[in-house]
């Protein structure tokens, strides 16, 4: 049984499913997927799509009651997609904006997609300080990290998690995208897979199939590896991380010249 | 760097490198021959002897035989004739083609033979034909011209000169080229080796590390194999494979026994409990070496403290498979108090502190007396505790060894220069930290050296 910690699985709440109804249909797909829990992510954008913490957790209990009823063997927890911001570190602590995981200390994170601000390094130290990890949200998708990798490698090395979306890992998704999610995984660069699904066929749960393509290519010790942290995340216990590799985006002859 | 080479050492050290001079020698030969060969093209002699005698035709004496002075000179008078335009336009004519007179004179030499009176005309070509003619021609048309202007008939030609099919060519001569040759290489190729001697600033040796550095070595530890690695994703993580390969085994090679039991040595005599390791630079060992000392601590049933204070290149996380959301930074910078930063090892009486988040370039100023308030408070409740640390060079290494009881430097016998590993020492000192010895490691064991020592 998988947890899945990053999906748009409520209703009416953001570009997830419009109806109560697409919503159960997506819990269906879920449970295929071999899904136990789900931590649910609505997006926050600070300034144009904030969902209240009150509006999530209401929803949640809705969806649970519902699922309950069904007997659809699958418990949603509540959580936020968080488009980075700079005082995000004093929100997370006033407990009143933004949500963590499931209450847990880590905290999802859209990362901007033109470039990695200047204040990234000082912002993801005081949310540490303060007990908070950082978890960069679908990194293989985000241009800046898709030009310059070690901006990722060093976000990691100061403490970030790095979460990949579980459609980049199969068919459905463009090879170069495939490409740099597999090379993310081979620089031990990726700690998280889960599913971003927003709807039954547009965007749907791929946790399995994901997860599959993983053990087929880099064996079970990573697929376990990558299960395992979820659930740890899920429960607000703390995960350890391998060293990440550079990719050393130097200029060949400096590599030769190693 | 002791400059008294006696001549053994000498010996010792240009043979362990004749492979060296020998290539060095071979290549300089090699292209010597080549020059003699095909670069330079064989030059050959043609050669007159003429008499030049004492008496005129009619019978009266020249100035006295006696008298070396005027023989001299007359020598140099005929030297003179025969270089004379008079004497060399009509060869030149004669040889038809199109030499200046300064050219034919660059190319012949007039001189006597062994002071007597027979004078040696010798011309030089690179075709044998033309040196013989050209010589025989001048010796021809000085016998006309001193017949003619001195009215004299005393220049009779001894031997001409005569074509031989198997004459040698004068120049180049290979012998003599090869003999410099191999003269030249030995002494550059021993220059060489020489220099790079003196200039060799490695500490590739225990006898290195006191000589240059001063301090004692507390351990050897030689350059370990790589192990393969059956697990995909904790492969690349080669501090923990290292530390873990032999360790799971429960057999930690020996050189870390060795280092393990000088250190106690050294707690046990002057009651330190504070270790610290640090290195002159970055990748030289120093979180291995102090990883394996503290696993060899805690297996022999010391309760044992590991602290990774490289806040900024934080590695003992990886090596022990720990979270490092919590650790130093979050005590020193957040006031975190210290019982959350310790965690418990996956060995028995090893706890650790990891590095925590690595702080920005803004939080980067150490508080020294919550260091020091941390060791104090821990120092009851822990037998020894190993202090990993940045480069000696950053500056929070001498603050923290300042606290410390002890700091040991660990160098690399590859790559640690000893001017640098000097000045680490220095700047440990002067922040008031004793510094226990030197460590020596990637050592490569079976270096030539040993066979002389
Ligand atoms: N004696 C040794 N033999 C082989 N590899 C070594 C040895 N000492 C260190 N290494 C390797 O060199 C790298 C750097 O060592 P590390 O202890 O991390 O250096 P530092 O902490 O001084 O920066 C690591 O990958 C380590 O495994
Ligand atoms: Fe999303
Ligand atoms: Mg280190």
């Amino acid at each position: 049984m998988s947890v899945d910690i990053h999906n748009h699985l409520l209703w009416d709440i953001d570009d997830g499913p419009a109806q109560q109804e697409d919503a159960i249909q997506l819990a269906h797909q879920a449970v295929k997927q071999g899904i136990s829990d789900v931590i649910a992510t609505p997006h926050f954008r600070l300034g144009y799509a904030q969902p209240s913490v009150e509006a999530i957790k209401e929803r949640t209990k809705q969806f649970n009651k519902l699922l309950a009823a069904q007997q659809i063997p699958l418990t949603v927890h509540s959580g936020m997609e968080i488009q980075l911001f700079a005082d995000l570190d004093t929100a997370l602590n006033t407990n009143e904006m933004v949500l963590s995981l499931n209450g847990s200390p880590y905290v999802l994170i859209e990362m901007p997609t033109t470039q990695i601000p200047h204040y990234i390094e000082d912002l993801f130290f005081n949310m540490q300080m303060r007990g908070f990890i950082p978890v960069i949200a679908h990194a293989e998708k985000n241009p800046p990290f898709q030009k310059n990798p070690d901006q990722l490698v060093q976000l990691i090395e100061k403490g970030a998690l790095v979460q990949i979306s579980a459609r980049s890992l199969t068919h459905h998704s463009q090879r170069s995208v495939r490409k740099f999610a597999n090379q993310l995984i081979q620089h031990r660069a990726v700690h998280l897979i889960a599913s971003d699904a927003h709807h039954v066929e547009k965007r749907p749960f791929l946790l399995t199939t994901a997860y599959k393509a993983v053990r087929k290519t880099y064996g079970l010790s990573y697929t376990a590896y990558f299960k395992k942290n979820a659930r740890l995340v899920l429960n607000g216990q703390s995960l350890f991380i391998h060293p990440p590799i550079p990719f050393n985006t130097r200029k060949s002859w400096q590599v030769f010249m190693k | 760097m002791d400059m008294t080479l006696d001549l053994k050492a000498l010996a010792a050290i240009l043979f362990r490198h004749i492979w060296i001079i020998l290539i060095i020698m071979i290549s300089t030969v090699g292209m010597s021959l080549f020059v003699t060969y095909q670069v330079m093209s064989p030059v050959y002699e043609g050669k007159t002897e003429l008499l030049i005698t004492t008496e005129q035709a009619d019978g009266q004496a020249l100035p006295s035989p006696g008298d070396i002075d005027s023989s001299l000179k007359l020598i140099d008078t005929y030297r003179a004739i025969i270089e004379s335009p008079t004497v060399l336009n009509p060869v030149i004519s004669d040889l038809e083609n199109s030499l200046t007179i300064a050219h034919l004179k660059q190319k012949m030499t007039v001189e006597p033979l062994h002071d007597s009176q027979v004078l040696v005309i010798k011309v030089e070509d690179q075709d044998q034909k033309t040196a013989v003619n050209t010589a025989n021609l001048i010796a021809q048309s000085f016998q006309k011209r001193t017949a003619e202007l001195m009215k004299l008939d005393n220049v009779h030609l001894l031997s001409p000169a005569e074509y031989n099919p198997d004459a040698k060519q004068i120049c180049p001569k290979p012998v003599v080229n090869t003999i410099i040759s191999i003269l030249i290489g030995g002494l550059f190729a021993m220059g060489i080796v020489l220099l790079k001697h003196i200039f060799n600033t490695s500490l590739s040796s225990e006898e290195a590390v006191t000589t240059h550095l001063e301090q004692p070595v507390l351990g050897v530890i030689p350059t370990l194999p790589k192990p393969a690695s059956e697990d995909s994703i904790s492969s690349q993580n080669a501090l923990r494979q290292q530390l873990m390969h032999h360790w799971q085994d429960k057999t930690p090679i020996e050189p870390y026994q060795n280092l393990a039991a000088s250190l106690l040595y050294l707690i046990k005599n002057e009651t330190l409990k504070t270790i610290l390791f640090t290195s002159p630079n970055p990748g030289e060992g120093k979180s291995l070496t102090s990883l394996n000392t503290a696993l060899l601590f805690a297996n022999s049933k010391k309760r044992t403290l590991y602290i990774d204070m490289d806040l900024r290149k934080p590695s003992c996380h990886y090596a022990f498979q720990l979270p490092n959301h919590v650790g130093m930074s979050s005590y020193l910078f957040h006031e975190m108090p210290i019982s959350d930063i310790i965690q418990e090892s996956e060995i028995e009486h090893l706890s650790i502190i990891t590095a925590g988040p690595p702080p920005p370039f803004s939080a980067r100023l150490l508080n020294v007396a919550k260091i020091n308030a941390l060791l104090t408070a821990l120092k009851d409740d822990f037998d020894i505790i190993i202090i990993d640390s940045p480069p000696t060079f950053v500056s929070d290494t001498p603050l923290i060894s300042g606290h410390a009881d002890g700091t040991v430097m660990v160098v690399d016998s590859k790559s640690t220069r000893y001017p640098d590993a000097r000045q680490a020492i220095e700047r440990i000192t002067q922040s008031d930290s004793k510094v226990l010895g030197v460590i020596l490691n990637n050592f490569k064991m079976k270096h030539v050296q040993d066979y002389y020592y």
